[in-house]
């Protein structure tokens, strides 16, 4: 894919780092505010796509290249998973919210919630990342 | 730990199909041959231990629930494990075991090896999740887990025929995972609840006209899922399509599942013994028109697809019989079915693996070049045409008597008949790949490798024990019988006798 003019790219490189610290917020606020893990990496990986309609496969694959999507998407399902078993190592059920709660409204706050929103966001959006590159890799026709 | 066995049970596979990748990576990069291969089994073996750890507890009676996050029941998810939950749990780890140790060798060729793995270890996870899980929305989730990455499986190997196969299971078993998604918001419309014990309680105080609608769309979906004729038509292709080792794992395990669930919908939740009737008819369609088609096939995978259908129809009528000889002879076929179904499709893998064909037009005389795989493929046929000293008599047998039992006796014949036609298809079978001239290209065919023929013969070795001492099978289901017709124990175990 080759990209797209000079005021495409231009708009972009402005907009990219905003959109990006938009989809980090809605992650980190997840457990305080309407979003979360889900919505935050759709953001996220929309501001990465975005970067890849405008300048290109080529340039977009240099910041995150595939190989980084995946292991990005496997460390995001691991985090949920051993945030899961902590709460067995810490003797209670699985998941179970045994870290110190905080306080109300605080961004340090309610336990273990914050950090599988973490593990969520990154998953969802190396995932979705991932699915891009793949049907664009369907159409380049070479390897992956 | 043990008591957190429930949990590990479906953890220990999702955790590693998501470190499967990563593995993938640093193997590549550092240059290790086949640890994705030796990681996956490590981990299914694991599994397989964990469920083992469970059995003595359930055995002995006990139902065991595992509350998720520590929330009570019906509020938050549980897993309830009682004898019924571990039979299928064992059934998936053992087949999910064996299949594994069969793709080391018959997957080498392949490419993508990576998401091989991860795809089957969440399969197994998902079908884990469905045998485990006391909730039925979490039945639902995990459904759907076993079944995407079943779809992705079928394509694996990126031929036309596969992802054809692939697109029209997907669209089919979608409709079906509607139908059940549709079924379960009806229900929690009605009740309130989506935990199946509270559920089941709750159902009983409702008029029993509103249930209908809900438990019909449950059983036609659940229907589409486990291949019931006239919903089996995305079967044959998908399982001709999919990589045998594949096939071999849902002819083995996922069709279980799918048994098992709508066991534990209709019996359980529903209490609606009145329909095992219903169920004990279509059964019987799917019998008689499972072998029909399979006499008329030409590729070996695609009629054992129509066998596996076939069987399926038998555990149905044992079931729906909803006697305890019925019940248990139904139980104990499914077990017969997961061993004899898996270990004919893994020889038609080995077939192909060697061969590179399992049209059987193209096959011939291959008993001198493949003797032990040959004599492993009579002991398959005639266990699961019921011949003894084989597994599949003894259930067999079971299902026929609880039929008689039950005043059904049309019922039996049919399901004689119909064992009569599996020997019929099983032996053109035989004749064709095994016996009979042997094509001159086909004269170098070398014996299938060993790491193949293990799980092979273990599971041919399960055929006789089983046959020859049907009495051990039947201490194995038993407990599985009483939790299916328990369903006041079930709910009070699981509610705290709320």
């Amino acid at each position: 894919m080759a990209g797209m003019t000079v005021i495409v790219r231009t708009i972009t490189r402005l907009l990219f780092p905003f959109t990006f610290l938009f989809g980090a917020y809605i992650v980190l606020h997840g457990h305080l505010t309407p979003g979360g893990g889900f919505p935050g990496g759709v953001i996220i990986a929309a501001s990465v796509v975005m970067l890849l309609l405008a300048y290109g496969i080529e340039r977009a694959e240099t910041k995150v290249s595939f190989l980084q999507a995946e292991v990005l998407e496997s460390i995001g399902g691991l985090a949920i998973v051993v945030l899961g078993l902590l709460s067995l190592l810490l003797g209670v059920a699985f998941l179970q919210n045994k870290f110190p709660l905080g306080e109300l409204g605080q961004l340090f706050s309610a336990g273990n919630l914050p950090l599988l929103y973490l593990g969520v966001g990154i998953k969802v959006a190396a995932g979705i990342l991932l699915i891009f590159y793949a049907m664009l890799f369907a159409f380049r026709g070479d390897e992956k | 730990m043990i008591s957190h066995a429930p949990i590990l049970a479906i953890l220990l596979p999702l955790f590693a199909a998501f470190l499967m990748p990563v593995i993938g990576i640093l193997s590549r990069r550092r240059g290790i041959k086949r640890a994705r291969e030796w990681f996956a089994i490590a981990v299914v073996l694991a599994e397989f231990a964990v469920v083992a750890s469970m059995l003595p507890a359930v055995w002995g009676g006990q139902v065991l629930v595992y509350q998720l996050g520590g929330w009570q029941p019906p509020w938050g998810v549980n897993l309830a494990i009682d004898g019924l939950n571990l039979l299928v749990a064992l059934i998936v780890a053992g087949i999910g075991t064996l299949v594994m140790i069969y793709s080391f060798v018959y997957m080498e060729r392949d490419t993508g090896l990576d998401q091989y793995y991860t795809l089957f270890l969440l399969i197994v996870a998902g079908m884990m999740g469905v045998a485990l899980t006391g909730d039925i929305f979490n039945l639902y989730v995990f459904f759907e887990i076993m079944c995407i990455s079943s779809y992705a499986l079928v394509a694996f190997r990126r031929k036309w025929q596969s992802i054809e196969a692939s697109i029209k299971y997907m669209i089919v078993s979608s409709l079906g995972t509607s139908f059940i998604l549709l079924g379960i918001a009806l229900l929690y419309g009605l009740v309130g609840s989506l935990n199946i014990a509270d559920l089941a309680q709750k159902l009983g105080q409702v008029s029993p006209s509103a249930v209908i609608v809900p438990l019909a769309l449950f059983v036609t979906g659940l229907g589409i899922k486990i291949a019931v004729v006239p919903l089996h038509m995305w079967m044959p292709d998908a399982y001709q399509a999919a990589p045998s080792a594949v096939a071999a794992l849902f002819s083995g395990a996922t069709a279980t599942v799918g048994i098992y669930a709508m066991v534990r919908v209709v019996y359980t939740l529903f209490g609606a013994f009145a329909i095992g009737i219903m169920l004990a008819a279509l059964g019987l369609v799917t019998m008689v028109i499972g072998a029909l088609m399979a006499l008329a096939q030409r590729d070996l995978k695609r009629l054992l697809a129509y066998s596996g259908i076939s069987q399926v129809g038998y555990v149905l009528l044992g079931i729906g019989l909803g006697t305890v000889l019925g019940i248990q002879g139904g139980l104990f076929h499914l077990f017969n079915n997961a061993i004899y179904k898996t270990m004919l499709f893994m020889i038609a893998g080995a077939i192909i693996y060697r061969v590179g064909t399992s049209n059987m037009d193209q096959l011939g005389g291959l008993w001198k070049n493949m003797p032990v795989t040959a004599t492993l493929f009579v002991v398959g046929a005639l266990a699961i045409s019921g011949v003894p000293p084989f597994n599949g008599f003894a259930s067999k047998w079971m299902i026929y008597v609880a039929g008689i039992e039950a005043g059904q006796p049309v019922f039996t014949i049919i399901a004689l008949i119909t064992s009569a036609l599996t020997l019929a298809y099983f032996l053109k079978a035989l004749n064709s790949i095994f016996l009979g001239q042997r094509p001159k290209h086909l004269s170098d065919v070398k014996e299938t490798p060993l790491p193949m023929m293990f799980p092979i013969m273990l599971l041919a070795v399960l055929c006789v024990v089983f046959g020859v001492l049907p009495q051990l099978g039947i201490d194995i289901v038993r407990p599985a019988q009483e939790a299916v017709m328990n369903s006041g124990g079930y709910i009070s175990a699981v509610l705290g006798g709320a």
